[in-house]
């Protein structure tokens, strides 16, 4: 199948007084139409800087390399009328935190309308309009109401379900959501996920859902992506890497689960300043060997469609 | 905009103005000075006055009763619109306030003009490009105008731009022009801080989730400029701007008395040396009103401005 977006030796590094973070290092992989990855990992694993490297919305202080192939053409080469264009309109982009994400002095109405113009080149009545029918189909009661209000009128799922409706505007073939249920209650969780279910069905659009609620994740996305300190460790179809999960650090985390007893994974992740030579999950493996130490893993593959960053399946 | 907060503030207001009539008379009664023996020294020479006669012409102008009574007498009076009469000049003190009151509000408004269009110009300028050429002249800019005090470039303006080049009247008083020179040195003083709250509003504001999701939308920098971070930088904006305003209320006295301006700072100061009590009373109650009355107005903006003030006032009550 032909590819939507092509990540290629993509790395990102912020310059800051302590010296250069490495928060996104070499990430390879491919999202096809229709397809929704996950991209899992603890916090700080840099999930969300490479969300952000891929649209470029990251501060001049990052600086990112590598290809973004997006409908075979370079994100990372564009200039900045060129990604503009594909922002809103060709990939959405979905904040984590809805409560920082929507401008506090603003009517939901005023931003949604706004977005909707950007996008579609529609006059004010037609927008407003679009605006009520895509409130409407996100499930919102009373969307006239929901547009006088102001963000800090609603509650943490309704400022999702608005996010959700501004991205949904310019009917992008693809959605790049960040955490979009961290922090909710259990019911508020499950409005946001059908939220977000109810957006790729009515758009038909690939996605990369971050997250670190694996249930989430499983449910959602039918590829995972696993992150450990700025690198990809494992990569595979969901169903495969949950029944037999390859790296150490997937099997940690799977034990840490509620249903699974959890067992929390000890240790903390390294420093993304000063990296180890060798494999960087090396010092909360129980299986590290000397060589695991030394010598950095490069992916290899596992059986069919499998990847995995790890010395035990040489 | 919702009635409630509007009649919470006023009614706030009211009070502030009730305590600040209260808190100027009970200053002035324990200053030291009796003002009726100052008035007939001041009239006879120093010699001959006796405690009889200055007794009679206390009980004349009303100075002997207590306190509390004195207080009474002089707030109902100033309800009907009467401040008494000026020792000195015999006019009503209000109307000898409102003939000063127009020279030092274009003043206060020019200077404020200026410090308003300079600093929020050069602060959004120096945040748009950040540690550039412009960002840095504007921050030394504001380093000086910082330190500089006020009557020192007042000084060196007038013999400069008045003096020397004789393009600005010195002491004769014509309107517009005669205001032009200080209006400038109270602005460019003044402009310091509105770069700083500014810039630094801006930057803070820069790093904010919402912006990124207003690029990420695909919206152009000015539009993310203008339609999203602007109106959340004007918050702090008026807070300066109203506080400017304020100091220019009693700053401007020095001001003023540099240019040989008929303000009422001028006026005031003058009261002040033949020890006027009507006047200083009045005048200082009057500008004590003004300044109630600005902060009022900068209280209903942000009402206007930012909703989550709004909402804060139906949280507290
Ligand atoms: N502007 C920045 N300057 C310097 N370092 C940064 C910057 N933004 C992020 N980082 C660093 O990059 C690393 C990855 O951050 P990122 O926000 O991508 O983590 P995350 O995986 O999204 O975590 P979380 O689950 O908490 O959202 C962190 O160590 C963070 O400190
Ligand atoms: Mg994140």
């Amino acid at each position: 199948m032909e590819e939507l977006l092509k990540l290629d030796h993509v790395s990102t590094a912020f310059q800051s007084r302590s010296g250069l973070v490495k928060a996104v290092c070499d990430v390879n992989f491919t999202v096809s139409p229709g397809q929704i990855v996950g991209l899992v990992g603890e916090t700080g694993c840099g999930k969300s800087v490479l969300g952000q490297s891929i649209l470029r919305l990251l501060p001049p202080s990052a600086v990112t390399s590598g290809q973004i192939l997006f409908e075979g053409k370079d994100l990372a080469a564009m200039n900045e009328e060129e990604i503009r264009a594909v922002r809103g309109k060709r990939i959405a982009y979905i904040n984590q935190n809805p409560t920082e994400a929507l401008n506090p002095v603003l009517k939901i109405g005023t931003q949604l309308i706004e977005s909707l113009r950007v996008c579609g080149g529609l006059t004010k009545k037609e927008a407003k309009e679009h605006a009520l029918e895509i409130l409407a189909s996100l499930s919102f009661d009373d969307p006239a109401d929901i547009m006088k209000k102001y963000p800090m009128e609603l509650s943490g799922g309704m400022k999702q379900r608005a996010l959700t409706a501004m991205a949904m505007g310019g009917k992008p073939p693809f959605l790049i959501a960040d955490e979009p249920t961290k922090g909710l209650d259990a019911l508020i969780r499950g409005q946001v996920i059908q939220s977000l279910m109810k957006f790729v069905e009515l758009t038909g659009c690939s996605g990369l859902i971050i997250t670190h609620d694996l249930k989430f994740a499983s449910a959602m996305c039918d590829t995972l992506a696993l992150m450990y300190a700025g690198e990809i460790v494992e990569f595979g179809p969901t169903k495969k890497l949950f029944s037999a999960p390859k790296h150490p650090y997937l099997s940690g985390l799977m034990a840490s689960m509620p249903q699974n007893g959890m067992h929390v994974l000890k240790g903390s992740s390294c420093s993304l300043i000063d990296m180890p030579p060798g494999c960087r999950f090396a010092d909360r493996c129980d299986h590290a060997t000397e060589a695991c130490r030394a010598h950095h893993p490069e992916m290899r593959s596992v059986g069919e469609d499998r990847l995995v960053r790890c010395r035990l399946y040489d | 905009m919702k009635a409630l907060p509007v009649i919470k503030k006023t009614a706030v207001a009211i009070l502030t103005a009730l305590f600040v009539s209260f808190l100027t008379y009970g200053l002035l009664y324990i200053s030291p000075g009796d003002p009726a023996e100052l008035l007939l020294t001041e009239k006879m020479g120093s010699m001959g006055v006796q405690k009889e006669v200055v007794q009679r012409y206390a009980e004349q102008l009303g100075l002997n009763k207590g306190f509390l009574a004195m207080y009474k007498d002089w707030f109902v009076d100033m309800l009907h619109g009467d401040l008494g009469t000026s020792y000195k000049t015999g006019n009503p003190v209000l109307s000898d306030f409102l003939s000063r009151l127009g020279c030092s509000a274009q003043l206060a408004l020019l200077s404020t003009s200026i410090s308003l269009v300079l600093g929020v110009g050069l602060g959004l300028l120096s945040a748009r490009k950040r540690n550039g050429v412009i960002d840095r002249v504007t921050r030394f800019f504001s380093a000086i105008s910082l330190s500089v005090p006020s009557f020192w470039l007042a000084i060196l303006f007038l013999w400069v731009f008045a003096m020397k080049l004789g393009w600005f009247p010195i002491a004769d008083y014509q309107g517009i022009k005669s205001l032009i020179l200080p209006a400038v040195v109270m602005g460019v003083t003044g402009c310091a801080s509105l770069i700083r709250v500014t810039r630094s509003g801006v930057l803070d504001n820069l790093s904010e989730g919402y912006v990124v999701t207003a690029r990420a939308r695909g919206l152009n920098d000015r539009q993310v400029f203008v339609g999203h971070i602007l109106k959340n930088v004007l918050l702090p904006v008026v807070t300066m701007v109203t506080s400017n305003l304020i100091a220019h209320v009693g700053g401007s006295v020095i001001i003023e008395n540099i240019f040989s301006l008929p303000g009422v700072g001028n006026f005031l100061l003058r009261a002040l040396r033949s020890k006027d009590f009507p006047v200083i009373l009045g005048f200082v109650f009057l500008m004590g009103m003004i300044v109630v009355v600005l902060t009022t107005i900068a209280d209903l903006l942000y009402l206007a401005i930012d909703p989550r003030v709004r909402q804060g006032m139906y949280e507290k009550k």
